[in-house]
């Protein structure tokens, strides 16, 4: 796996110098950030994007350690033929064309899986979108450059997705929105070859990625999926399409006829350490809450601090669904909090900040309460709820991350207010290692999934390693 | 093993409800008394040795659901009641009952439900679930790949709504979780042993004085 993801050198079969065609999104793509050498490969040109063009995969001068292809199916396997005679083994089949367009693109694809095999090839894709690597502005992938214009938040979550056009819209999403980094994007198309089984191992053995979320349509081997996922030291979110009713119709007991419907794998996939999303946006969130406050206590008595009571009942009552404890404060907190209210204003959780705006002003209040709630050894987790755009910035996170991880206790933040502001209040969390959220139900959601995977850690454990 | 193998031979697509159990039984999951009979003399004397009192159910691999054709008698407590049941059973216009099962009546005071099913993708799984006439309706059941470990069973027993339904309830004491899980593992195991059996139901699994017993099973064979 590790040379498709750090090849030294990368042919591009299928290069092109005509604007807005694939081979010349993927010319650009990997001259914007990668490092190592690029060989375009196409008959009919001597140089692309200034760079020399040969007019096949052999007659490339150096060494090759990954071909990328982007040309029509039909002529596919003499180029992985070609790949073959030159000794690359590592090839990235983004054409379409193939099994899912029906009997003669299957056809096809055996072919490819068949030349591959003899020729030692491993095959990613066909149908795919590559494979993105933010950190390292490494962008094998045809899709417009256009995606990464407003620039590239890296972060250490990383994605599978099956689909390729899905990929390529999470990540302009994701980017145009910039407030939450991702580190690897793989799609993964058709899986001829490599399926999400080799490349999530590769990911949870890659340092740089610290949660994993997945978008899978089918499974191509589920048996080995759930052992990796049993053993796996990182959390994996999961967002399933296409949910099939395997064999429900035909089963002859209660047992397989409760099977259908998904609802089989969901549970056994839970069962096994995996966390399920219902949507891609989700999806991230959970991966990347997992990936920053992953060893919150399955207990995760809560301390909520807002300024509005309304939004304090809101996320208690969300938080009671879910299964956590509202954190009941210690004497000397509540002894703390007191000095900050009036007198006619009882200290308790949820933490309505409100009232003592008049002794110290919102920000100087937040800090204080922060300060006294993130001491006390009855709370392991404290639920921000943060207005933004009318009290001046926020306080500092950094110090509110430090102080938090210092007392072993998670953060989640829920900030609203004013759109540009409230970006760039999650954005700075992001930076921080602060989980922000826009919805109430959806941080609720997040911090529940967080204690929730300190259970499934006990079963790794138990499990062994794989 | 040998009841598999028997039952293939006849080219039975599954086993009754006693060969089921009998079955079940080999890998420890404890089992209803009962006796297969072939008449109204045998019931009576067996329905003695079982004990009163006792159920009577038609006997035959083509009975899978015996509630919706009327071929279970419960509850019957005399030496009587079990002829007059036997002639109800034998005498149904619907089905041709040539064999009786005479089986000692477990009222129990909660019903759960243990199965196996394969699935294309993740093989063989073990299902757990609140379950009696219910079980379809409250659809409250989960799934684990089998093989199961101890953490997995009791993982399981954790993961349905109903879950306070273990607990100790209306004077009931708590269901026997380490027997349970014993059945949730053997369930895992038969399905990793026998290619040939390709789904199973026990359902109801009754808890009667706080352990496990299979009342009801079904074995569906490849």
């Amino acid at each position: 796996m590790k040379r498709f993801f750090k090849p030294h050198s990368v042919a591009i079969i299928g290069a092109s110098d005509r604007d807005g065609s694939l081979g010349s999104h993927l010319t650009r793509n990997l001259l914007f950030g990668y490092a190592g050498a690029i060989y375009p490969v196409n008959p009919n040109y001597s140089e692309i994007q200034g760079l020399p063009c040969y007019p096949s995969a052999e007659s490339i001068p150096g060494p090759v350690d990954l071909a990328i292809i982007i040309i029509p199916a039909p002529f596919v396997p003499d180029a992985l033929e070609a790949c073959g005679r030159k000794n690359i083994y590592r090839v990235i089949i983004q054409s379409a064309g193939f099994s899912e367009v029906g009997q003669e693109g299957r056809v096809l694809q055996e072919r490819c899986t068949a030349i591959a095999r003899s020729a030692d090839i491993r095959i990613w894709g066909p149908n795919c979108m590559g494979i993105v690597d933010i950190p390292r502005k490494q962008f094998f992938t045809f899709m417009n450059p256009v995606v990464y214009r407003d620039g590239l938040i890296p972060g250490r979550i990383s994605l599978i997705v099956q689909s390729g056009m899905l990929s390529a819209g999470f990540l302009a999403d994701l980017m145009s929105e910039r407030h939450i980094g991702v580190g690897k994007a793989c799609s993964i198309g058709n899986k001829s070859d490599v399926d999400e089984c080799d490349v999530l191992e590769y990911l949870l053995e890659d340092s740089e990625t610290e949660a994993i979320g997945l978008y899978l349509e089918s499974f191509s081997r589920g048996r080995r999926f759930v052992e990796i996922v049993e053993r796996s030291e990182k959390p994996v979110v999961l967002l399933r399409g296409g949910k099939s009713e395997t064999g429900a119709k035909a089963a002859l007991s209660h047992t397989s006829s409760l099977a259908g419907n998904a609802r089989l794998q969901e549970k056994l996939l839970e069962g096994a350490g995996v966390t399920i999303a219902r949507d891609f946006q989700q999806m991230i969130e959970l991966t990347r809450a997992l990936a920053m406050i992953p060893g919150t206590p399955s207990r995760c008595r809560t301390a909520i601090i807002t300024f509005s009571g309304g939004a304090g009942i809101l996320s208690c009552d969300l938080l009671e669904e879910q299964g956590l404890r509202i954190a009941e404060f210690s004497a000397e907190t509540m002894e703390s909090l007191k000095q900050i209210f009036p007198a006619w204003m009882p200290a308790s959780n949820p933490v309505d900040l409100f009232p003592a705006f008049g002794t110290r002003g919102p920000l100087e209040a937040y800090r204080y309460a922060f300060d006294a709630i993130v001491r006390d050894p009855a709370v392991d987790a404290i639920f921000l709820h943060y207005i933004v755009g009318f009290y001046g910035h926020f306080i500092d996170m950094r110090e509110m991350k430090e102080a938090a991880d210092r007392e072993g206790k998670s953060l989640i933040l829920w900030g609203i207010g004013l759109s540009e502001e409230t970006r760039a209040l999650r954005r700075e969390a992001e930076k921080n290692g602060i989980p922000a959220h826009g919805e109430v139900a959806r941080a609720v959601e997040c911090l529940a999934a967080a204690s929730r995977y300190e259970k499934r850690k006990q079963k790794t454990l138990k499990a062994g390693p794989l | 093993m040998k009841i598999i193998e028997e039952a293939l031979k006849k080219g039975d697509k599954t086993l009754s409800e006693n060969e089921s159990k009998l079955f079940l039984a080999e890998y420890g999951i404890p089992i209803t008394k009962e006796i297969v009979v072939s008449n109204m003399d045998e019931a009576v004397k067996a329905s003695g040795e079982i004990g009163y009192p006792v159920v009577l159910k038609a006997s035959g691999s083509s009975f899978a659901h015996k509630t919706e054709l009327n071929l279970i008698e419960l509850d019957l407590r005399t030496d009587r009641e079990v002829r007059e049941a036997f002639k109800r059973l034998t005498g149904n216009p619907d089905a041709a009952v040539n064999k009786v099962l005479v089986q000692q009546m477990v009222k129990g005071d909660r019903e759960l439900v243990v199965g196996l099913t394969r699935d294309p993708q993740f093989g063989p799984c073990v299902m757990f679930g609140l379950g009696g006439i219910f079980t379809e309706i409250m659809e409250d059941v989960t799934f684990r790949v089998a093989p199961l470990s101890r953490w997995d069973a009791n993982d399981m027993m954790e993961d349905i709504r109903a879950k306070k339904i273990l607990g100790a309830f209306r004077g009931k004491p708590a269901v026997d979780r380490d027997m349970l899980a014993d059945i949730l593992i053997a369930v895992g195991k038969i399905g990793l042993d026998c290619d040939a059996v390709k789904e199973i139901d026990i359902n109801p699994l009754k808890i009667l004085d706080g352990k496990p017993i299979a009342v009801d099973a079904l074995v569906v064979l490849v």
